[in-house]
């Protein structure tokens, strides 16, 4: 078996990488896919924190690249979704620890027994970067809707059409009210800005850092209002044709009588 | 209360002036060229056709669009006649503080056009349009009019065209 490997980058910082990451493995995982995610960002690593396996460390990504252990000793199960398994990065090394080749051997290992690999890679567009997507075949950008995250999403996106990636973008923190009086780019805006196609529009959310404050994935509570939505986001990537949720909807008072529309 | 007070008063959001900043920026990212640039581009794109032809140049409509892996230029730019005359080569017109030098070399360079003399002798400043005029700077303009009988190209440094 030959797994998916896709990166999930955005070029800027703090857009929601990880959180993307660790919600849309959760949502394969949970549809009994078997995912692999790996912590691209040495030095700086947080998947490990966001998914709360973080005491659970012994051997990270660099140790499995240097031969001090075997891949399958580094991977971390996560207990509560079958299936779901992540390398943690290094915390104590830099960057330049590992080579693209060394990281396009190691996910293309793991895709030797998971269904999909998908690497939290680090901001910016140096060597991190270029480690994560030498790992890949296919790349997610996340990006909001802010000039900055825009610009460097364009920035990732023409560095991913220069090694022939298929790309799609996840639009994050979409805030309907905003957008509606026009004081927030629409998703319309955004695709059109960067030509890209959408795998995926979340809206702006407090679930997201209550559960990070946890260390649980949304998706873990199907109750939960992005659950739904990250689960719409599995099913497009792996190939299903599914609706986007209507995000113009709720007024104060819709939310409250219906609650939110998955 | 006072929010949807000024929701109800906003007339424009703030996401048009993202959106057109972007276009801008991203635009220049793209081709290495500076807003500047950009916007000198235009300017010498509608002045040239206005040679031409005269077109409405309030309604004239120059953007650039993204596309998969290159960035395309449209351009909509009314047509309201032809010119009457042959077209006059006018010199470039040039975003502010860029060096002269570039002009003078366009003009050498004109040497080697084969319908220069034609150009000399029957196209004087005069026949531009007020398209035209409008479009080239202010140095150039009093260039154009300090001297009634000759054309533009015929001034600084083509003395291999003289008959």
């Amino acid at each position: 078996m030959s797994g998916r490997r896709i990166v999930v980058t955005s070029g800027k910082g703090g857009v929601g990488k990880t959180t993307t990451t660790a919600n849309l493995g959760a949502a394969l995982a949970k549809r009994g896919r078997k995912v692999a995610l790996v912590d691209a960002d040495i030095g700086l690593r947080n998947l490990d924190l966001v998914l709360g396996v973080e005491k659970r460390i012994v051997f990270d990504l660099i140790e499995v690249v240097e031969g001090r252990c075997q891949l399958r000793q580094a991977l971390i199960r996560d207990k509560r979704i079958e299936n779901l398994w992540i390398l943690p990065a290094a915390q104590t090394r830099d960057k330049d620890s590992i080579t693209e080749a060394q990281f396009l051997r190691l996910t293309t290992d793991l895709a030797e027994f998971h269904d999909f690999v998908i690497i939290d890679c680090p901001a910016g567009i140096e060597h991190g970067f270029r480690n994560a997507v030498a790992g890949s075949q296919e790349a997610i950008v996340v990006t909001t809707p802010e000039v900055s995250a825009i610009r460097d999403a364009d920035r990732v996106i023409g560095k991913i059409h220069e090694r022939k990636l298929p790309m799609r973008l996840v639009i994050n923190r979409i805030r309907p009210d905003m957008v509606k009086s026009g004081e927030m780019m629409s998703v319309e805006d955004v695709c059109e800005i960067l030509s890209a196609e959408l795998l995926g529009i979340v809206p702006d959310d407090e679930e997201v850092i209550d559960t990070t404050n946890r260390g649980e994935p949304i998706v873990l509570d199907s109750t939960k209002r992005l659950a739904a939505i990250y689960d719409k986001m599995a099913r497009r990537l792996e190939g299903e044709i599914v609706e986007f949720t209507r995000l113009d909807e709720p007024s104060l008072l819709n939310r409250l009588l219906a609650g939110w529309r998955g | 209360m006072f929010d949807l007070f000024s929701r109800l008063f906003k007339r424009d959001g703030s996401s048009a002036t993202a959106k057109e900043r972007l276009r801008l920026v991203l635009l220049s990212d793209h081709l290495s060229l500076s807003p500047d640039t950009v916007e000198a581009l235009k300017r010498d794109l509608i002045a040239v056709i206005s040679r031409y032809v005269k077109v409405d140049v309030g309604l004239c409509d120059v953007s650039f669009e993204q596309q998969a892996a290159t960035v395309a230029m449209h351009a909509n730019i009314p047509i309201l006649g032809m010119q009457n005359e042959r077209p006059a080569v006018a010199p470039p017109t040039y975003a502010k503080g860029e060096p002269r030098r570039n002009q003078a070399s366009i003009h050498s360079s004109t040497g080697e056009r084969p319908y220069l003399d034609d150009l000399k002798v029957t196209t004087p400043a005069a026949t531009m349009t007020e398209a035209d005029v409008a479009h080239v700077d202010a140095a150039t303009n009093e260039a154009l009019n300090s001297s009634e009988h000759s054309a533009p190209i015929t001034k600084p440094n083509a003395p291999s065209s003289a008959n």
